[in-house]
């Protein structure tokens, strides 16, 4: 039985593949199909997939479509968004937008880091830091970076630092609450094992404490990366000069709705890059982070 | 042993192993030349007032002795409390190998955390070396079931930890690691990251930076219980080999009798809530004892005493 069937099992394929090819022609051709299964065929639906939605969205902007309540009559069509992008490509505007939201989310970003990790650090492993650092957190923590904007405005001298500052308040609290929930939940017997190796009370700091919670604080910077890009944008639509929040609102009030699109499409992209850099980052400095890692 | 020879004479790992390895009959030379007995406190110098000259080269160990005097251990408090252990007494001699054994739950491991300083006392007292026991140190390593390398750091990396903590340099400090990974066969996987090692090689990288710490006090908490059997035995004869070369006091907390007496000179039995010393036994069989000692006619009978023990 067993033999029987299997002989016929390779020959269907190399007929029907119909090379005519060696003895090998088989084989090579069944690790074809292999590999076409593994990679075209996701590649190729994804592309599909895509392709689908730009075709029904430039049907829909292009026979100014209209539901009732929804309408495409205003929104422009990809084509239309394709041209935007070649005209801002070659003005000069494009990188001067693009350079200074890049600057604020930098700077913002960067401040937040840098205050909120010690501080989560300090939080999480002391009860005194615990009770008086933490409360003043927890009261500020549930106010949206965005409804800072108003107040911001007044406590800053100039726009750019206000928009830096609530670039910054977006992305501080989520870099801090996972650096708390990093160090509160590191394995006690780490540290405990350290103690008993000699370590004092800065290296449990330096050589336990951070890269033992390293994973949870390069988890808070990737949500924290997203909130600062959220609240940029909302930052640089109200009361921006320039960046491509600024960029994306001035296009409305201009008219120039193929560029409304355009921003929204440079926004989606700059943030995967940001997000993409952040979890680089994360794979550089913990070679050890492997979930599912080969084993000897 | 490519070891620099300036590196080599003031805090000498190299040579202190292959002394051990060549003549048993010095081990006074291994423990004294890196001065580590007096703990974390002392530099390793040869300045420390407990450490004796190399001149005392037949001499038995002089620090690891421990002494529990009326030890009890509740945790919690009010109904809830539980007593762990309680009275117990116990003497061990300096370079001694002690098993304790007894049943889950007995209260032995609280024994090991008492002596690692992690828990007080409630009632009575601890002594290492005539020094009362308050908090964890670099003098007293401790080996778990489950490991507790850290993940973050090569194999080398974890061994070199304590040397890094005694600020011990670089070039001195990979030296020492590299040959003591020698020792315990995973000189090859010194980049490797724990997690990519098996339960057996975790615990020779645990035993390993534990010991180039030079403990006067080395406690083991069921520290084989997750290997399987065949790695078991390579990991005790493995120890017997290295408490032999580091003339290191050893306490080893186990449920399993035969891993007890093949290891130990003296077998304290544990009972139940609250752990009480109940008996002890010592263990007369020649070393340096392999595995074939198990099938001997004076290991079975100390272990049908044993048995008696735990049943009577």
């Amino acid at each position: 039985m067993a033999p029987a069937s299997q002989a016929p099992g390779p020959h269907p394929l190399k007929s029907g593949g119909g090379g005519g090819g060696g003895g090998g022609g088989g084989g090579a051709l069944a690790r074809a199909w292999g590999i076409a299964q593994r990679w075209i065929a996701p590649v190729a639906c994804t592309a599909v997939s895509l392709a689908v939605c730009l075709v029904l969205w430039e049907m829909l902007s292009r026979n100014r479509m209209s539901f009732g309540f929804l309408r495409f009559e205003n929104v422009p069509a990809p084509s239309k968004v394709a041209v935007a992008f070649a005209h801002l490509a070659e003005s000069p505007k494009f990188i001067s937008h693009v350079g200074n939201s890049f600057f604020r989310i930098f700077a913002g970003f960067g401040l937040a880091a840098l205050l909120a990790i010690p501080l989560g650090m300090i939080i999480g492993r002391f009860q005194l830091g615990r009770w008086t650092l933490l409360p003043p957190m927890e009261v500020l923590r549930p106010i949206p970076a965005v409804a800072w904007i108003p107040l911001a405005i007044l406590m800053f001298a100039s726009g750019e630092q206000s928009m830096i500052f609530i670039t910054f308040v977006g992305a501080f609290f989520p870099i801090l609450i996972s650096t708390i929930h990093g160090v509160e939940s590191l394995d006690r017997r780490l540290i405990d094992a350290s103690l008993t190796l000699g370590a004092g009370p800065y290296s449990v700091f330096a050589e336990v404490i951070l890269p033992g919670s390293l994973p949870s604080i390069v988890t808070g910077l990737s949500i924290g990366m997203g909130t600062a890009w959220f609240s940029l944008v909302t930052a640089e639509m109200i009361s921006g000069q320039f960046g491509i929040g600024y960029y994306t609102w001035e296009s409305y009030t201009l008219q120039n709705y193929p560029d409304i699109v355009l921003g929204m499409i440079i926004i989606g992209v700059l943030g995967m890059a940001c997000s993409a850099a952040i979890r680089w980052v994360g794979v550089w400095a913990m070679p050890w982070y492997r979930p599912g890692g080969n084993s000897v | 042993m490519s070891t620099s020879a300036p590196a080599s004479a003031t805090h000498g790992f190299a040579p202190n192993l292959a002394a051990a390895h060549g003549a048993i009959a010095e081990p006074r030379i291994v423990a004294p030349s890196l001065g580590y007995i007096t703990g974390p406190g002392a530099a390793a110098t040869a300045g420390s007032p407990s450490v004796s000259d190399d001149s005392s080269a037949d001499a038995p160990p002089l620090s690891g002795s421990v002494e529990f005097r009326e030890v009890g251990i509740r945790f919690g408090s009010g109904a809830a409390a539980v007593q762990a252990v309680r009275g117990i007494n116990l003497s061990i001699r300096a370079g001694e190998f002690v098993s304790i054994l007894g049943p889950s739950g007995c209260g032995k491991s609280t024994l090991i955390g008492a002596l690692a300083g992690f828990t007080a006392p409630s009632e009575g007292s601890l002594f290492v070396d005539g020094q009362r026991v308050t908090r964890p140190g670099s003098d007293r390593g401790v080996v778990f079931q489950y490991h507790n390398l850290f993940p973050w750091k090569t194999v080398a990396g974890n061994v070199e930890f304590g040397l890094k903590m005694r600020g011990v340099g670089r070039p001195e400090r990979q030296a020492v690691t590299a040959e003591i990974l020698q020792r315990v066969g995973l000189a090859e996987f010194a980049r490797h990251y724990p997690a990519q090692l098996s339960g057996g090689m975790q615990q020779r990288v645990s035993l390993a930076r534990v010991l180039v710490n030079r403990p006067r006090l080395l406690l083991m908490d069921e520290p084989f219980s997750a290997l399987d059997a065949q790695c078991r035995l390579l990991m005790q004869e493995l120890l017997l080999e290295l408490w032999r070369e580091f003339r290191t006091t050893v306490v080893f907390v186990t449920h399993d009798i035969d891993e007890a007496i093949f290891l130990a000179d003296r077998v304290i039995l544990v009972s139940p809530r609250p752990g009480r010393i109940t008996g002890e036994l010592p263990v007369t069989l020649p070393r340096p004892r392999t595995a074939e000692a198990v099938t001997t006619a004076e290991f079975l009978s100390l272990k049908r005493t044993c048995f008696g023990h735990l049943r009577g």
